[in-house]
């Protein structure tokens, strides 16, 4: 049984990239939220091994939405991705408790060991 | 992040590198041994590798890493030089600057480097063999051989600190270790990735210090690898396990510091194999022709920029004098103590801006040297150049048009200033002819001599010929003093003349030289002694932007008139104008001064005085004259301001100002209304 996973960013196109990538490698997606509104409120019904969590999303940016995920659980994994630049949000991710970030442009190996290694 | 707009900087200095590697190749043919070369070069594949990936192109730094490769297996002997690997890195260099044209044009890379790359790995590898060989006979020799690993780790140098720290560190029962991290290649935000494994470690203890420091750290001022050294209570393997446990970490090494030890740890810095320490440091990083240039210390900027910023400046200067006229108003002693503060600031910032347009004179005094060595050879004389002074700045502006005038007056010193070497003998003056070319500030200008020591001007052979061509009469000539008549070689027409330039010593383009410093806001002084010799000084503000002006009111306009061409003021009764000529003068010392009317020269309208009337007393050049105004206004800095090309070239006037008040006023081009004067009276 693969490692479930929420997919949240705010393009379909990278939810998509994401779930293809994740599904070849043997995870499950159980679910994707396109804000960090939705993210938070998936994490509490589904109760994923892991979160990617886009950083700049409507409604509820992704470092508060690690925020809110880490307090309905404080064991939460959560990967942050962003882009390259934004290096000060990744930053301000892991301090607010994400366990690794991802760069997009993603790589697929780069993705698959980050998750690896997180849920580990 | 959008690189695109670095590009042509990318572009550009990944060139250089590419020359440099070129350049320090050739060299290195010829001294192999040059271990300088090797560093060279490194740090030249090295800085492109950087580059590359940051700009991400992936394939050039891929290419440029396998360069870097071989260059350091070079550069720490674990291969030896040999024709074979100096061609493969010809060859590699002329493949990289192929894929780098590549990439500027089409942002891929479309040539297939896998066999040039194949090539570098296959003398790299080659090179294991041989260094096998050396390793024998460093071996034999006693000093055991150095070789790199991949996964090297970085060596640790403590200073005193640490050792206090290690040794209270082991009283406590901490372990001490120091940590080698390595990243797989092209991580993105390596910095970021340091991060996590230092919040990693953090859980596991203290991190005590790192190397590369976290600063160099942060700003990814590193390579592939990092080290700390941490304080814990785990264990090796615990701490192994957890640095390999964060992603796109490929190796750890985790290596026991004793406390006892540290003493024995070798005080000087490791030799190169400390690979993050390997960049070179920031401020020589970009290398070439064998020198380091210092790039961190100067910031091109464009010149426009700073043109805009003197301009923003000026309007700023404006703003304060009007700011200034209101706080005369005030009665806050507050607010007056604000306003003189701001005043004070702005003086600053418009020197500072100004200081940034400054350049020094060197830039244009450095090609003299092979001039006068080129005239001297043609003129068949001996001539040294002596030049003072050269560190003195100038407005960027001003020495760009200065180059020119010096040239004339170069030219003019060795060509008709010194005599030959006989006549010199012959004159009891040493063989060697003298050129003095020196620059100095006086003030708030810049005075550049061009000095000779060679015949000097006859001012009765000069008076002659320009009697002789009809530029004044017989009778003018006779009153002029030598210090008039040295001053007719400006004259246009004059100097032209060669037979006479001959004669006189001097000449080539002398008004030339007149007009372009007055069109600068400047002057030329000529001074002579007859078989002593030349000097020509000419004076330069230090700046064009901003001038002080005396402010005149004639009629209902508003005159600036540059303070440098005002000699003094005087208060005139109208019974003491008299008319010579036609003309109205008046007496002032001694010597007759023409009194100009400036509102019917510029044509302002008539002026009416009761009683005295001011005149202000202007030189420009040789020329002196009084100007009748109506009100002395006072004195001010002004910002010159060009007239709209619209107006043409309005003759008299220099440019206009906006005054505190608003008000608008004109600078007189004192020069040209003098020059005006003399054409009149002809």
């Amino acid at each position: 049984m693969g490692k479930r996973v929420l997919v949240t960013d705010d393009t379909a196109f990278m939810r998509m990239t994401l779930r293809n990538v994740l599904e070849k490698n043997g995870f499950e997606v159980v679910g994707e939220a396109a804000d960090g509104e939705e993210a938070v409120a998936l994490y509490a019904e589904l109760r994923p091994d892991v979160v990617t969590m886009d950083i700049t999303m409507p409604k509820m940016d992704g470092i508060t939405a690690i925020r809110k995920i880490l307090e309905i659980d404080p064991n939460a994994r959560v990967i942050v991705c962003s882009a390259m630049g934004q290096k000060p949000m990744v930053i301000e991710a892991l301090n607010a408790g994400a366990k690794d970030f991802l760069v997009k442009p993603f790589q697929p190996e780069r993705i698959i060991e980050a998750l690896r290694k997180v849920t580990g | 992040m959008d690189f695109s707009e670095y590009k042509d900087v990318f572009a550009a200095e990944a060139r250089e590198h590419i020359q440099s590697l070129n350049e320090n190749l050739l060299q290195f043919e010829q001294t192999p041994d040059d271990q300088e070369l090797v560093a060279e070069m490194f740090r030249a594949a090295h800085s492109l590798k950087g580059m590359a990936g940051t700009m991400g192109y992936t394939q050039l730094a891929d290419f440029t890493h396998h360069m870097e490769n071989l260059l350091d297996a070079l550069r720490n002997d674990e291969i030896a030089a040999s024709q074979e690997l100096i061609n493969t890195l010809f060859d590699s260099v002329d493949v990289l600057e192929l894929i780098l044209e590549e990439v500027i044009s089409y942002d891929t890379v479309q040539t297939d480097t896998t066999a040039m790359k194949e090539r570098l790995s296959q003398i790299l590898a080659g090179g294991s063999e041989e260094l096998e060989e050396s390793e024998a006979i460093k071996s034999a020799e006693g000093e055991p051989a150095h070789s790199r690993p991949a996964g090297e780790g970085i060596k640790l140098s403590l200073n005193e600190y640490d050792r206090e720290l290690l040794k209270e560190a082991a009283v406590q029962g901490y372990n001490a270790y120091w940590i080698t991290v390595i990243m797989r290649d092209n991580v993105l935000m390596k910095s970021v990735r340091a991060y996590t494994v230092f919040q990693a470690l953090e859980k596991l203890g203290t991190i005590v210090k790192s190397q590369p420091p976290a600063q160099d750290i942060d700003e990814e001022r590193f390579d592939d690898r990092f080290a700390v050294l941490l304080f814990t209570h785990q264990s090796v393997s615990e701490v192994q396990d957890t640095v390999l446990n964060i992603p796109e970490i490929v190796q750890v090494m985790v290596t026991e510091v004793e406390a006892e030890d540290t003493a024995s740890v070798p005080e000087e810095e490791p030799q190169a194999a400390v690979k993050a320490k390997d960049k070179p440091d920031p401020v020589t990083r970009r290398a070439g022709n064998g020198r380091s240039r210092i790039v961190e210390k100067y910031v091109r900027v464009e010149t426009e920029r700073l043109d805009q910023l003197n301009n923003l400046v000026g309007e700023l200067v404006i703003s304060r004098t009007q700011v200034m006229e209101l706080a005369k108003q005030l009665e806050d002693g507050h607010s007056r103590a604000v306003i003189a503060q701001m005043d004070r600031v702005t003086t600053e910032l418009q020197y500072a801006a100004m200081k940034l347009r400054m350049v020094p004179v060197k830039h244009v005094f450095d090609r003299f040297p092979r001039m006068v060595r080129d005239l001297a050879k043609q003129a068949g004389k001996e001539v040294q150049l002596q030049i003072v002074g050269e560190e003195t700045e100038l407005d960027r502006s001003l020495t760009n048009q200065i180059g020119d005038p010096l040239v004339h007056l170069i030219r003019n010193a060795v060509d008709h200033g010194l005599e030959t070497r006989e006549e010199r003998i012959l004159a009891g003056k040493p063989p060697e002819g003298l050129i003095r070319l020196e620059a100095r500030h006086e003030g708030s200008h810049v005075v550049i001599e061009v000095a000779d020591d060679g015949r000097g001007i006859d001012s009765e052979k000069v008076k002659a010929k320009a009697v002789a061509i009809g530029l004044i009469t017989s009778e003018q000539a006779a009153k002029m003093t030598p210090q008039e008549a040295q001053g007719l070689i400006f004259e246009p027409g004059f100097s032209t003349n060669e037979e006479i330039t001959d004669v006189s010593g001097r000449g080539v383009g002398m008004d030339a030289v007149k007009s372009i410093l007055e069109a600068m806001n400047g002057s030329v002084e000529l001074r002579s002694t007859l078989g002593k010799g030349t000097t020509v000084s000419l004076r330069l503000p230090l700046t064009l932007a901003i001038i002080q002006a005396l402010l005149v009111r004639t009629g209902s306009v508003i005159l600036a008139i540059p303070i440098q061409s005002v000699r003094e003021n005087l208060r005139v009764v109208p019974e003491a104008v008299k008319t010579i000529h036609g003309e109205r003068v008046i007496t002032l010392r001694n010597e007759v001064l023409p009194i100009l009317d400036l509102t019917r020269l510029l044509g302002f309208g008539a002026i009416t005085h009761e009683g005295g009337m001011p005149v202000i007393v202007v030189e420009a050049g040789a020329m002196k004259a009084g100007l009748m105004v109506d009100e002395l206004l006072g004195q001010q800095e002004v910002v010159i301001k060009r007239l709209s090309p619209i107006l043409g070239d309005v003759k008299g006037l220099a440019g206009a100002t906006v005054l505190g008040d608003g008000t608008v006023a004109l600078i007189l081009d004192v020069a040209a209304v003098l020059n005006d004067l003399t054409a009149e009276s002809k």
